[in-house]
């Protein structure tokens, strides 16, 4: 999937030569140079530019948070750093033409798709976590309202038969009946618990500050 | 301060202690920090050990041998969260063992949140799992850290010895602790609805940055591993086999040998030879020996109450204080506790000191384990300080109380089976009654469950 983007970036913008996607730690995930080179190094370097840009901005107290993309021009290659999730970047290296302006929105769609595939940032984790726990409460309330439902049938049951309209054993029905009060009390212990771990989450989420990182508001 | 600072200051005082209050010649100096003829020059033997395995260290990270290992390994898992956990899990106590705790968490623990960042998923758990289980690398082999190295010179016991003795024990702890990992995140770890794609995407070629360095390190590696397994430290010591091994490779690679040497961790060689030369004053003044007599006669001629004190007393100290000095102050105390012992006992107390200084840094967070906190939060994904001290502080409770069963198994074999056996009946007897008992027995029990997860991992 991100091979098909990266091969999409290079058709929709020939003069990119090289590819590089990798995290701020210096890993790279892909990249079109060859194996040959030292990759590894490469992705190093590569991190090591963006925290050295950092440091620049931190001793002139400028706001390095959230960069957008750092561009460098020499005679025959342009290097352009993009940022794509929380941690991750992609380095286009260009051939350089004379009077040809980059058009780097021909490939927002496809940088944008990378960004979803290899990085999400905490934001977007906490927000999936709390989808997930939505989905286990209402799990829960589906088999708790299944147990009250069973509950009211055995309550009409338990009845008949002490009535003498229905044959069974009053004992057991009775004992069934307690014994799916407590599942339901503990579902409802359940519910309660994860109803309160959603709030947290919701309440973590509202504390982080907005971090916009989609390549969609670099370009 | 540093700490090599700290110690070599230490050391300077006790120089001057020695020769002028003391009347030691200067040569006491030369003695302290090499060891003696008598002694078969222990801590030389050390120190070329250490630096030789750092240099062979140095050169396979270099080349990328354990992050290309890690990520092939990891994409077996196919993304499963539970083998994800087992796989990443055996890596870092595989490189732990190979290298050390602290390259082993610096290598793996970024690598972690890539992997959960490519699936989408929240590291936490594989975190958490991984900064516990790694110190138990730490007891594989004698390589695998300072202190098993100084032990196993002082104790002369062979590389294979302590890893049957020693690693073996530490295996079986892992599979315990692994399933104890298990138990308390089964709920909490998610199948990865799209990230197992793009991790198969990964190419794991990017990590290395020289394919026939990587051969060679792999080679040389295994060549020292199966060297020190075979040859006898009679005929040849584990440093000169390690030190042969580094110098090949530094020619073999064609690295830059000064850029090599400048690699090398100078600050813990000084801060051991500093340690050396204050512990060294402590023994020859006698001060060691008369607390191991102290302490052997208060802890009675019971040999298996004796070794599982030793266990949970270093244990307790490597919780708060490095577990370098605590080792070598500890190796002549416990060498005059242990002295009326027959030999094939005598080891036992030095097994148990291993195991004790390497894993009680589990039981704070104050020591080097603070390390995997800042990583985590360097890489934007904080974990609770709080959740990682009580993860760590039960695990190595329990992993403690474990190798205290089995010292009891080889020593009183009756007492010890007879343990063992009630803790299984009732393990069983819990197990019979959740399988085969009435609905409420069994939701008590798993009410139980999660209210015991929930108090070590929410």
């Amino acid at each position: 999937m991100v091979l098909k983007s990266i091969s999409r970036i290079k058709k929709a913008l020939p003069e990119v030569q090289h590819v590089v996607m990798f995290y701020n730690n210096g890993t790279i995930f892909q990249t079109t140079f060859e194996q040959e080179k030292n990759i590894p190094k490469l992705g190093e370097n590569l991190a090591e530019a963006l925290n050295h840009i950092k440091k620049l901005y931190e001793i002139c107290n400028y706001s390095f948070e959230n960069y957008k993309k750092i561009i460098l021009e020499t005679e025959d290659i342009s290097v352009i750093i993009l940022k794509l999730g929380e941690e991750s970047n992609i380095a286009l290296f260009f051939k350089k033409e004379e009077d040809k302006e980059l058009k780097l929105n021909a490939i927002k769609r496809y940088i944008t798709r990378i960004e979803d595939l290899i990085d999400m940032d905490e934001k977007e984790l906490i927000i999936k976590d709390i989808v997930a726990k939505e989905e286990e409460v209402k799990n829960l309330h589906e088999k708790l309202q299944e147990k009250l439902s069973s509950i009211k049938n055995l309550g009409i049951n338990l009845e008949k038969v002490e009535k003498g309209l229905l044959e069974g054993d009053s004992k057991k029905l009775t004992k069934e009946i307690n014994d799916l009060g407590i599942e339901c009390s503990n579902l409802e212990k359940d519910i309660e618990k994860k109803s309160s771990e959603i709030d947290i989450l919701k309440e973590k989420i509202e504390k982080k500050q907005d971090t916009p990182t989609l390549f969609r508001e670099i370009l | 301060m540093s700490r090599a600072i700290s110690a070599l200051i230490g050391a300077t005082i006790t120089f001057f202690v020695l020769t002028f209050i003391e009347h030691y010649d200067f040569a006491i100096i030369i003695d302290l920090t090499f060891g003696t003829k008598e002694d078969s020059y222990n801590n030389f033997h050390s120190l070329i050990l250490i630096i030789s395995m750092m240099i062979i260290v140095t050169i396979a990270n270099e080349a990328g041998l354990f992050q290309f290992i890690a990520i092939k390994l990891i994409k077996l898992s196919k993304g499963h969260p539970i083998y994800l956990l087992i796989i990443s899990s055996l890596i870092i106590v595989f490189i732990a063992a190979i290298l050390n705790n602290l390259l082993a968490v610096i290598i793996c623990i970024p690598l972690t949140i890539t992997v959960s960042r490519i699936l989408n998923i929240n590291p936490s758990p594989y975190i958490l799992t991984q900064a516990v289980i790694v110190n138990l690398g730490a007891s594989f082999f004698i390589i695998s850290s300072i202190p098993n190295i100084l032990i196993a010179n002082y104790a002369e016991i062979s590389f294979i010895n302590f890893f049957l003795n020693v690693g073996l024990i530490s295996l079986i702890i892992l599979g315990f602790t692994l399933a104890f990992f298990i138990f308390l995140y089964k709920d909490d770890l998610l199948i990865p609805k799209e990230g197992i794609p793009i991790l198969m995407e990964f190419d794991v070629w990017n990590l290395v940055q020289n394919k026939k360095l990587m051969y060679q390190t792999i080679i040389s590696l295994s060549i020292l591993i199966l060297l020190f397994i075979l040859i006898p430290p009679i005929i040849l010591s584990l440093d000169a086999i390690a030190l042969v091994i580094a110098l090949i490779l530094i020619i073999i690679s064609g690295l830059n040998g000064k850029e090599l040497i400048q690699k090398i961790d100078f600050e813990l060689i000084f801060y051991l030879i500093g340690i050396f030369i204050i512990t060294g004053a402590l023994e020859i003044l006698g001060v060691l020996e008369i607390i191991g007599i102290y302490l052997g006669n208060m802890l009675s001629v019971n040999v298996v109450f004796q070794i599982i004190i030793i266990l949970w007393f270093s244990a307790g100290l490597s919780a708060s204080v490095d577990n370098i000095p605590i080792t070598k102050v500890l190796i002549p105390i416990i060498g005059a506790i242990s002295k009326n012992n027959p030999s094939l006992y005598r080891n036992y107390y030095y097994y148990s000191l291993a195991i004790g200084s390497n894993w009680g840094d589990n039981l704070t967070p104050l020591g080097d384990n603070i390390l995997v906190l800042n990583l985590a939060e360097q890489h934007k994904r904080p974990i609770s300080f709080n959740l990682f001290f009580k993860l760590g502080f039960i695990t190595t409770i329990f992993q403690l109380a474990i190798i205290s069963l089995i010292f009891i198994l080889i020593f009183e074999f009756i007492i010890g089976i007879t343990i063992t056996s009630a803790l299984i009946f009732v393990i069983f007897l819990f197990y019979i009654l959740y399988t085969y008992g009435s609905n409420r027995i069994k939701l008590k029990f798993k009410s139980i469950s999660t209210n015991f997860r929930n108090i070590i991992i929410k």
